[in-house]
């Protein structure tokens, strides 16, 4: 009875022996994270610090003496700083709403699927129809009568970027909301302090872990936002990712490129470090024992849930706006001068633009089931596995998500636009890059649910005489399968929507839909720009549908109840 | 200083799945001044939901709350001078103990130097002097819940409502605490209303216990009544352990009842406000420890025998079918039985009590 069992095993024995797997699994993870995460980012370090054959700060120099440049710096944190402070308050207030306030079932219902259509869009989506109703001969300026008003520049990227981000604090803040202990807001209740105090001295200071995580998630979302400052920011407001791509593509200038991507790695790795080693460890959410039942909602004062919900009214109808301007645009003649009703922009997408949309959609299909693959191998190694460099290995397969989209694009352009790994222009390298970048979200999900499945289920398996082969692939993949299929979804969105490292990577041979948005942007064509978007829109619409399906049928399979969408 | 509480005809209707479920129904109760109720019931009787009523955290759907003769029933919780000991104790986690115990009297308005002074005295009261400094994620599960005692005492609240504040305790530190809170709550003679499901702190720490069943009052009483004289099969199942010995009616004067159990006829105390007839079903409700191997009285085969120590177990089959536990002091040298062997059970007619079925 005892002599087979996996505790006699001594435990001097390496884990290389015991699970004949792991090594070439290791192998495998660690070349491929040294290839598409390590080696761009020392070319791009080398490229900035090399001048003349030596080490130097010269390139750094050049930029930050650049008027202009160090314009873009400051502009860029400055831009970081107020996007994630308004974002972080409106999801806030969602949040609020729907975790605090006693609102009619539907109305929660609309709160959440508002938040979702930014996630899910391509992100010109509100530049272009702030651009519409705000921009020259924009709707709401005929509307409200004003004449004379620049948009472009620091307000129209600001607001463009907070409604595209503040879903993200939302979920952040509803999720971190809904985990405090409800006994803990009737104890500051039943100790006779006012609905208001109760929020500024329990509910505020608790939720202030997820604040903190909701800022620094906006703040390297802004920073690292390229697509709508292009469209939004001008002239006379540049920002660090469109200042490094026109110095790349429009001056061909690598070097002062790479510099650039520099100075905008540099604060997106402060970011990614504190939120990592910082907010991580700091939470009171905590579960211990029954917490009782969730009290029904109290009122918090007739002024302030007057004020939270007529916030979230204003907001989500604003949204709503904004969609149906895009809608609209997309069918009719020509935007502003003719408003006649036509599906022309959409033959032209299906005529002109079908090359883009089966290009992206192979890359996504391409991309989506090898960052799958990536995220459970990933997940499972650094959570399962105890060896040497398992957390470093966590940290590489992390970082290019941590890094904004136009820093990696300008170092796979710098590392693989010569020997011996040429393979710009190809398919590979957009999915790469995406594999790369995107699937951080699925090892994230693999991990957290590796951590809630007691790893006595796979040592039953293995002290019923399964190999670990079998053990990971008829254990533990199954009951992981839920994470890796959200990771799958979380994925393809971003593989059809992104355009910030991919910008840099297109080719003749190789096109995008969102790379087609942005010519249509920058030669005035708003009605096909329009239609490109509600088509886009439409495909992820349509895929994530079929992939939370699936999602959901996993669950059940697995769980024997509804599962998590 | 002690006030009176009073809850008339509440009931609260909560809608589960669109179905209406009645999780209090019409329940009247009221408390003098200094006592101890405590609600018990097995989980989902609806006694949390009427202490959350009392507290002010539900609005009762009928009826009327009130305390020391104020209505209440419409009162927010903050503005009730209640002090309620929550299940998971509901320490602020990002307070300091101090802070805790010092939170409701900074929403009062108390000056910094009561407040030191009150909460210093709250400590010790609750035998914690010295941890002030502490936050909760340092304490064990008992200080926890001392703390949180300590932070509704130093309000000297009208009313303290209690919902099984010891159910996340270990056995040894339950008994301890069980001990302590009454003591505190007599010295302070406070109003308490306890929420509990174990009859042995609901038996230990009352002045009266009202036993809860699917919403609805079973019995209110105090509890050796409740032990001697259940009023239903349920309540004399859920307190204690008991026999419930089917058998028939005989005769009925008004208090006592003749009844005829297993061929014997015994005449034994009537629930009640009863109204036996001749010949109807009653069920005799007799205690183990009253139950005894005898002589004579009613026969029956041992099926199994427990040796416990102070005494022996028997479950034993009687000849008229059903099952009975018998418990018989064990002194070296008297007689036990084994499984399979024969045995007479007899008990004392006068602790007995007859109930209708």
């Amino acid at each position: 009875m005892n002599s087979k069992a996996p505790l006699s095993v001594p435990e001097r024995v390496s884990p290389f022996k015991r699970d004949p797997a792991l090594l070439p699994a290791l192998a495998a993870v660690w070349v491929s994270l040294a290839v598409f995460v390590l080696y761009p980012v020392i070319r791009l370090f080398l490229v900035t610090f090399m001048a003349e054959g030596q080490l130097s700060f010269a390139n750094l120099t050049a930029a930050l003496s650049n008027w202009y440049d160090r314009q873009a710096f400051v502009n860029s944190l400055w831009l970081a700083a107020a996007v994630s402070a308004a974002g972080t308050l409106l999801g806030y207030v969602y949040a609020f709403a729907v975790t605090r306030i006693a609102l009619p079932p539907w109305v929660k219902w609309l709160l959440g699927a508002v938040t979702i259509l930014p996630l899910i869009s391509p992100p010109f989506t509100s530049s272009i129809a702030l651009t519409l109703s705000l921009g020259p001969n924009g709707i709401l300026l005929k509307l409200l009568g004003v004449g004379n008003f620049n948009f472009y520049g620091f307000w129209g990227t600001w607001l463009s970027e907070t409604l595209t981000y503040f879903p993200v604090a939302f979920m952040t803040l509803a999720a971190i909301l809904s985990a405090v202990d409800p006994n803990l807001e009737d104890a500051a209740l039943s100790l006779g302090a006012s609905p208001g105090r109760v929020f500024r001295t329990v509910t505020l200071p608790l939720s202030i872990p997820g604040i903190a995580n909701s800022v620094l998630l906006l703040f390297a979302g802004s920073l690292a936002d390229f697509a709508t400052p292009l469209v939004l920011a001008g002239h006379n407001f540049p920002v660090l990712p469109t200042q490094a791509y026109l110095q790349i593509t429009g001056l061909y200038d690598l070097r002062g490129g790479a510099a650039l991507s520099f100075l905008l790695l540099v604060p997106a790795m402060a970011v990614y470090v504190l939120q990592r080693f910082w907010v991580g460890k700091k939470s009171y959410v905590t579960i211990s024992g029954k917490s009782g039942a969730r009290s029904a909602f109290k009122s918090k004062g007739r002024l302030a849930e007057g004020l939270v919900t007529g916030v979230c009214f204003f907001v989500t109808a604003f949204i709503l706006y904004l969609y149906s301007l895009i809608l609209w645009g997309a069918m009719v003649k020509v935007w502003g001068v003719d408003n006649s009703l036509t599906l022309e922009n959409f033959r032209y997408v299906f005529t002109h633009g079908r090359k883009a949309i089966l290009d992206t959609l192979s890359v996504a299909a391409v991309a989506t089931p090898l960052g799958g693959l990536l995220a459970v191998v990933v997940g499972y190694l650094s959570q399962r596995k105890k060896f040497f460099g398992n957390r470093a290995m966590e940290f590489f397969s992390l970082l290019n998500y941590a890094l904004p989209g136009t820093v990696v694009g300008i170092a796979y352009i710098i590392a693989f636009n010569e020997k011996p790994l040429h393979i710009t222009g190809t398919m590979t390298i957009l999915v790469a890059a995406y594999m790369f970048r995107y699937s951080s979200a699925g090892i994230r999900a693999v991990i957290a649910s590796l951590h809630q499945i007691d790893p006595s289920v796979e040592e039953a398996s293995a002290s019923l005489g399964a190999s670990a082969a079998r053990t990971f692939f008829r254990v533990t993949v199954p009951l992981v399968i839920p994470a890796v299929l959200m990771g799958m979804r979380y994925l393809f969105i971003l593989s059809m929507t992104a355009i910030s490292s991919t910008i840099f990577l297109v080719s003749v041979k190789w096109n995008l839909l969102t790379t087609r948005i942005l010519e249509c942007m920058t030669e005035l064509q708003f009605a096909q720009a329009c239609a490109f978007s509600v088509v886009l829109i439409l495909l992820v619409f349509a895929a994530t549908a079929v992939m939370a399906g699936l999602t959901r049928l996993a669950a059940r399979r697995i769980s024997g109840e509804g599962g998590r969408g | 200083m002690a006030v009176a509480l009073e809850l008339s005809n509440v009931s609260k209707v909560f809608h589960k799945d669109k179905k209406p479920v009645r999780a209090v129904d019409g329940v009247s109760l009221s408390v003098s001044p200094g006592e101890m109720v405590t609600f018990l019931g097995p989980s989902g009787c609806g006694k949390t939901t009427i202490l959350r009523m009392v507290a002010g955290f539900e609005t009762p759907t009928g009826g009327a709350v009130s305390i020391d003769g104020r209505d209440v029933t419409n009162v927010p919780v903050n503005r009730r001078d209640i002090g309620f000991v929550f299940q998971n104790y509901a320490l602020f986690p990002h307070m300091s103990v101090f802070e805790n115990v010092a939170y409701g009297l900074r929403v009062k308005g108390t000056g910094e130097a009561d407040i030191r002074r009150k909460v210093g005295e709250g400590l010790e009261l609750v035998g914690l002097k010295g941890a002030d400094k502490a936050f909760p994620n340092q304490l064990s599960g008992g200080e926890q819940q001392r703390v949180a005692l300590a932070r509704v005492l130093v309000l000297e609240p009208k009313v303290l409502l209690m919902d099984e504040p010891l159910s996340n305790l270990d056995a040894k530190l339950r008994i301890h605490m069980r001990t302590e809170i009454r003591r505190i709550q007599k010295q302070l003679d406070v109003t308490c209303l306890y929420v509990t499901h174990d009859q042995g702190e609901a038996l230990t720490m009352s002045d009266r216990i009202m036993v809860m069943n699917k919403g609805k009052v079973e019995q209110i009483g105090p509890p050796r009544e409740l032990y001697s004289d259940p009023r239903s099969l349920f309540v004399a199942d859920f307190i204690g352990q008991a026999n419930i010995i089917p058998g028939s009616v005989v005769a009925f004067d008004g208090t006592n009842v003749l009844v005829s159990v297993a061929g014997v006829k015994i005449g034994v105390r009537a629930v009640k406000n009863a109204s036996f007839t001749p010949c109807a079903p009653a069920a005799l409700v007799v205690r183990p420890e009253n139950l005894m191997p005898s002589e004579e009285g009613m026969a029956g085969t041992v099926r199994t025998a427990t040796f416990l120590g102070g005494r022996m177990e028997y479950e034993v089959i009687l000849e008229g079918g059903g099952e009975v536990l018998s418990f018989d002091p064990f002194l070296p040298g008297k007689k036990t039985f084994s499984e399979g062997e024969r045995i007479r059970l007899y008990f004392d007619p006068s602790v007995a009590v007859a109930l209708e079925t």
